[in-house]
């Protein structure tokens, strides 16, 4: 039943606030009069189950607090972002003047310090907020500690790094449902699946970056991973896990349709753009099909963003030095129109008629 | 608290701290036993860093500058080449690229061609500190000097002339007293190999770096290419300053516009990574 977390228990909460608006229009326009004593039993229900979901979940029981919480977001995101560097900063102006060990006492303690304030935050009624923002901090408090021991004693760079950086971004998302942290764990994850894919193809692990296809099974990995493992109990981490899982492929794809010659495929360059440009424009495709299919809406965009751009680059390639600017731009404007108008024919399909209603 | 506050506690904090113990066991294997090897280098080596004291940052790290060794002057031994730390060098050739397990594909006739460049490598380099590369780096510029003296004495009022012997006497200046003494004269996959073939270990220490292949004219008139390796960077060229060698390398009290002077002694562990182990300030001559 919904209620079981934050995030099924802030659907009900929007579904009782729409259910008791079009309850007032409906008496209002004389179509459905509930009895008094019904009124006063759904009014009872509703309100026992709006407390509870409040004591439990801190949610938002109406717009003004939805209004107020998405404030409050990008206050904690700011606040976070002023105190690692502020953490970040302060180090930096005294860590010259300590000796090796208080060094390493500082840098191995500030993270430690910064979880057992996030656990505590987290756990204490109203504390989300500032838990978010204390998980921030305790994350860029250990990747500060890492990446500084690696300055204090000359240590050779290494992609575990990104491993230990990651199952703690994961640890305080999944804690804390902060899915900027999911994007950071997410990020060290695919550079490192990336880097081993590097190595494994004979490369240098920070040279990565110099064949775009280390990055594609990382993000069919990512994309895939909310269809094996449930993620319906954080708000928005199914759809974040697609975003980046597309981009990660369709970045990569548009990389390789432009410069064939960063490939591992052992074909002349012109061939293998070809053949990406061609993989672009399907798994854009792709993406709109399933977006359409199983509405989501994370899935539908992207894979717009990027049909248009995979149509836009080829549009260059063929006629920016042939026809007169102006030609250019009013076929790119013609083509939107084209896909709005696709989009439009879609769109009434996909609408249920008055039957469909019924 | 919440089963999960208690859960983030107690594996996020032992997260912290065995990642750190992994680390600092690191550290502590690398440094354990006798060096591998011990150079004694000074701030031709290892350079002081260009934002010291400012920034906010109130750490120090030297900079390692090193330089491959050339066959001819003057690039890019050049002082018209600021950082003298890039370049390709002739060791660095195709037949060693291949040992080094790159595999090159045929080069096309035509430059213009596009064609495909493997990616760097790690492999282990071996790093000489005022050895026989930099005696022949001396004698080229020493050479240049000569070349540029008789090229005058044919037409002593030529002011052209007379630059190229002021730029010849420079360079030869600038390599006695100034420039890195420390050349990257070899490189193999297997860290003993190169250890077996450079045995010195007051002269020579083996580090880790990156290696790319690069399609390179011929000659000067550019037509034809081939495959010479390039040393993209050498890993750990940037030593920390511990607190207690801060002294040796602050700068001379009334000598601030000069830069200080002073020796470095650098050991090299297990892992090919280095740290002080002694700095002295050495008096200006």
């Amino acid at each position: 039943m919904a209620g079981s977390n934050r995030s099924d228990a802030q659907r009900r909460c929007d579904d009782i606030r729409v259910f008791r608006a079009e309850l007032e229009r409906l008496a209002a326009e004389g179509v459905l009069e509930l009895g008094e004593a019904q009124q006063a039993a759904v009014k009872a229900h509703h309100d026992a189950l709006l407390a509870g979901f409040s004591r439990d979940f801190d949610i938002d029981r109406d717009l003004r607090a939805k209004t107020l919480s998405r404030g409050m977001r990008i206050t904690s995101f700011l606040g976070a972002l002023a105190l690692a560097a502020a953490v970040y900063l302060f180090f930096y102006q005294f860590w010259g003047w300590l000796g090796t060990a208080a060094q390493v006492a500082i840098l191995i303690g500030a993270p430690l310090v910064m979880i057992a304030l996030t656990a505590r935050l987290a756990g204490r009624e109203g504390g989300a907020y500032f838990a978010k923002l204390a998980a921030l901090v305790a994350f860029a408090c250990f990747v500060l500690n890492l990446s500084m021991l690696g300055q204090i004693f000359n240590l050779a760079p290494t992609d575990t790094v990104l491993l230990a950086w990651a199952a703690l971004a994961l640890l305080l998302a999944y804690t804390c449902e902060l899915r900027l942290l999911l994007v950071a764990g997410l990020i060290c994850v695919a550079g490192w699946i990336a880097a081993r894919a590097g190595t494994w193809g004979g490369m240098y692990w920070l040279s990565m970056g110099e064949r775009p296809e280390n990055f594609l099974p990382a993000g069919v990995l990512a994309f895939v991973f909310p269809l094996l493992v449930d993620q319906r109990r954080y708000a928005g981490f199914a759809a974040t896990y697609r975003v980046f899982g597309l981009l990660c492929v369709l970045l990569s794809v548009l990389v390789l349709s432009n410069w064939g010659v960063a490939s591992y495929l052992a074909w002349p360059p012109a061939m293998i753009e070809g053949v990406y440009q061609v993989l672009g424009f399907g798994l854009s495709a792709g993406a709109i099909w399933l977006g359409v299919r199983r509405q989501w809406a994370d899935t539908l965009n992207t894979g717009v963003v990027f049909f248009v751009i995979f149509l836009y680059t080829k549009f260059y390639d063929w006629w920016w030095e042939i026809f007169p600017k102006w030609l250019f731009f009013l076929v790119l404007a013609l083509t939107a129109v084209l896909l709005l108008l696709v989009f439009q024919r879609w769109r009434g399909r996909a609408a249920p008629g008055p039957e469909g209603v019924a | 608290m919440t089963r999960g506050a208690r859960v983030l506690l107690l594996a996020g904090g032992a997260l912290v701290l065995v990642v750190n113990a992994i680390v600092l066991a690191g550290v502590a294997w690398n440094r354990s036993g006798v060096p591998d090897a011990v150079l004694r280098l000074s701030e031709r080596e290892l350079a002081m860093p260009y934002y010291w004291g400012v920034a906010g940052n109130s750490g120090l790290a030297l900079g390692m500058r090193w330089r491959l060794p050339v066959s001819s002057l003057p690039e890019p031994d050049s002082p018209a080449i600021p950082f003298d730390h890039f370049g390709r060098s002739d060791w660095l050739d195709a037949a060693r690229l291949e040992a080094l397990g790159f595999e090159l594909p045929p080069l096309p006739d035509d430059p213009d061609t596009r064609f495909r460049a493997p990616p760097a490598r790690q492999v282990w380099l071996a790093l000489e500190f005022d050895g026989s590369a930099y005696a022949r780096s001396m004698r080229l510029a020493e050479d240049d000097v000569a070349a540029a003296e008789r090229h005058l004495a044919a037409s002593p009022d030529d002011e052209q002339r007379k630059n190229l012997l002021r730029g010849a006497e420079f360079t030869l200046r600038e390599v006695r007293e100034e420039r890195t003494r420390l050349f990257v004269v070899d490189a193999d996959r297997d860290r003993g190999m190169l250890r077996a073939r450079h045995p010195d270990r007051e002269r020579y220490a083996m580090v880790r770096g990156r290696v790319r292949p690069v399609a390179s004219p011929v000659d000067a008139g550019g037509g034809r290419l081939e495959w010479r390796g390039e040393v993209l960077d050498v890993e750990g060229a940037t030593i920390h300053v511990p607190l207690a060698f801060r002294a040796a390398l602050a700068p001379v009290p009334g000598d601030a516009d000069e830069a200080p002077r002073y020796e470095v002694t650098l050991a090299f562990g297990r892992r090919g990574e280095p740290w002080i182990v002694g700095a002295l300030s050495r008096p200006r001559p």
